[in-house]
């Protein structure tokens, strides 16, 4: 079977939905000869409709020559068809990889890191040998994107290699990188690793500051809670999400619940601030990991009118958390007042259920 | 389990908009970590890491997110659903659009509703049509109300409705274009002969090529049931079924732009509506 004249010919029709359905009937016919066809048209397609269709169908064709024409479209001087061949890859998959891991070892920085944004959907033992020769590439830019894939991608096998690039690079972009990679592909090596090359949390300037709150949301333990909890009072507010979003990761992974009363003040101190609503919802939640005494509990019970929804829902969350005595009354009471279908929902306890 | 860090509800999302097209903001946090927590269970998974990883990198068929999906939006249809963008529609979208025909001499107007389910979306259009357009009646205007399933059809063409899909329609709208019989509404006969009801697989490429001269669609929280390469061929038949200066509405969670970025991205006030240029 060839593909039909009178679909090659509209390629070239005056009209735009002419050619944009001839490249989506190219795509369905699933042929390796409408690579060349579709790549020839791309050429001298003036609308961007159509030759984002041209480029999408790639994906549709189920052959090497679909991937191979992806790739070479990774170095087009429009953004928009370099961005489409990524996603092209990205569907591709494994099969990619191949083709990738010869282009990385080829082309220039800007075509690699289009390369490792491709491979950053792809998860794949094969992927290992790209990111190897990312890791180790002249360019920040490019080692960077790969840490991030790395991460995302939870490649394990990278783990001492990012150690040591942590260790000694001076590059703050990709000392961050390096830690976030570690939160995600790390152990407590890698912490005690974190730690030499940053003894002093509070010193940290915010950029490496937030990833590092992540290293050690992952990997800290009991003894990170006051310090990172003490980061609520010394750093600016709009760092208390990255705060307390390592606060509640390190909480959460704690047998023991920790005494938190001097810690509830700075949280309350969230609440009242008048912040952002996820940084007040995550307030709440740290609650309810902590030992938090009377006090704290009245707070919860003072959070369940807040005017923010998510306040409320994390007060209920909290306080089935921490097994608020008598909470079913405490709901009962509220009923009247609450009109939000989430809050009565959560209140309620019901299982999401889908009509 | 596990409890989702923000952080994770944020790569979650972004895979979720990659995916489905359908956009959660950091207040839905509790939303969507509620549903993620009942596929998590479902699927004997104990750390959100490994959710989402799963989601990522090991759903190739679709299938996880597939099942998010179901959870995470609801099928539930009802009558001015989606009020927002309803305004942009009818405050905006449509006078200007008539204007615009008006001051050419022209006197058609075509609006589609695309996977129409049981017809409220089409009859909720027709009453707004007739409210702010009231010279709609000596117009050429059509509402088309398609859909693939033929039992639904059958409920649009019975243009009858129970206490929930009218819940949301205003008392005055009530009065005008719809009929209390028991416990169930009925739309009046002036309102359901502006819509045109037609069987219509939006997949169906032969079919869909039929589809023009429109300058509006409407197809709301449809498309996140499709794949990516299925969403965006729909899409650019939905580009080639309108006039120049037709408006397309998908969900107000959808994002059109993620799809194609073909259509001109305008704002009416507090209201982002997409323009075929």
């Amino acid at each position: 079977m060839s593909i039909p004249l009178d679909v090659i010919g509209n390629l070239s029709s005056a009209e735009e939905s002419d050619r944009m359905e001839a490249a989506h009937e190219i795509g369905y016919l699933n042929l390796a000869e409408g690579v060349g066809i579709l790549l020839e048209h791309l050429k001298e397609e003036k609308s961007r409709l159509v030759r984002s269709a041209m480029v999408h169908n790639l994906i549709r064709i189920e052959h090497e020559e679909a991937i191979r024409a992806a790739v070479s479209l990774l170095g087009s001087e429009d953004a928009q068809i370099r961005n489409q061949a990524v996603e092209v890859l990205r569907h591709k998959g494994s099969q990619s990889i191949p083709h990738l891991l010869e282009s990385m070892q080829t082309g220039n920085s800007s075509l690699r890191k289009m390369i490792l944004d491709a491979m950053s959907q792809i998860s794949s033992t094969g992927a290992c040998p790209i990111y190897e020769i990312a890791l180790g590439d002249a360019d920040p830019n490019v080692v960077i994107t790969a840490l991030e894939n790395v991460g995302v991608s939870r490649c394990v096998g990278f783990q001492q290699e990012i150690e040591a690039l942590l260790s000694r690079t001076v590059h703050p972009m990709m000392a961050g990188a390096c830690l976030e990679a570690l939160s995600a592909v790390g152990d407590a090596n890698s912490l005690r690793v974190i730690r030499e090359r940053f003894p002093v949390m509070a010193d940290l300037p915010d950029f490496i500051l937030v990833a590092y709150l992540k290293a050690i949301g992952s990997l800290g333990g009991s003894d990170d809670v006051e310090p990172v909890g003490e980061l609520l009072s010394s750093r600016r507010p709009s760092l208390h999400v990255a705060i307390l979003n390592s606060l509640v990761a390190l909480l959460h992974r704690l047998s023991v619940r920790p005494e938190g009363s001097s810690l509830v003040v700075k949280l309350e101190e969230v609440l009242s601030g008048g912040g952002e609503p996820m940084a007040r919802y995550l307030a709440v939640r740290a609650m309810g990991f902590l030992a938090i005494g009377e006090s704290g509990l009245r707070l919860l019970h003072h959070c369940l009118a807040d005017p923010e929804k998510l306040v409320r829902l994390g007060a209920i969350e909290s306080l089935r958390e921490l097994g608020a005595q008598d909470l079913p009354h405490l709901f009962e009471s509220l009923l009247a007042t609450e009109s939000d279908p989430e809050v009565l929902q959560a209140m309620a306890g019901e299982q999401i259920s889908h009509d | 389990m596990t409890e989702i860090t923000a952080e994770q509800f944020q790569r979650l999302s972004q895979q979720i908009y990659q995916k489905l097209g359908l956009h959660f903001d950091s207040k839905k946090i509790y939303f969507l970590k509620k549903r993620v927590e009942k596929r998590m269970a479902a699927l004997g998974i104990d750390n959100p890491q490994d959710y989402i990883f799963m989601v990522c990198y090991a759903d190739g068929t679709g299938k996880e997110m597939q099942a998010l999906a179901n959870l995470v939006t609801t099928n539930e249809t009802y009558m001015f659903r989606e009020y927002d963008q309803l305004q942009a529609f009818a405050n905006h979208c449509l006078p200007e659009l008539l204007s615009n025909k008006q001051a050419r001499g022209e006197r058609k107007l075509r609006i589609w509703s695309a996977g129409c389910s049981s017809g409220e979306e089409p009859y909720t259009l027709a009453m707004i049509l007739q409210e702010v357009f009231p010279q709609a009646q000596s117009w050429d205007c059509e509402i088309v109300a398609t859909d693939i399933d033929q039992n639904m059809l059958a409920h649009v063409a019975a243009a009858r409705y129970g206490a929930r899909s009218v819940a949301d329609v205003p008392d005055e709208f009530k009065d005008k274009y719809l009929i209390e019989d028991g416990d169930e509404w009925v739309v009046r006969k002036r309102t359901t002969s502006l819509v045109k009801i037609k069987h219509l697989n939006l997949h169906d490429r032969a079919a869909m090529k039929e589809m023009r001269g429109f300058d509006f669609v409407f197809c709301r929280n449809v498309l996140i049931y499709f794949d990516d390469l299925s969403r965006k061929a729909v899409v650019d038949h939905f580009y080639s079924s309108l006039n120049p200066g037709g408006f397309i509405f998908l969900g107000h969670s959808e994002s059109v732009s993620r799809v194609t970025t073909a259509f001109k991205l305008r704002r009416f006030e507090n209201h982002l509506v997409y323009m075929k240029g």
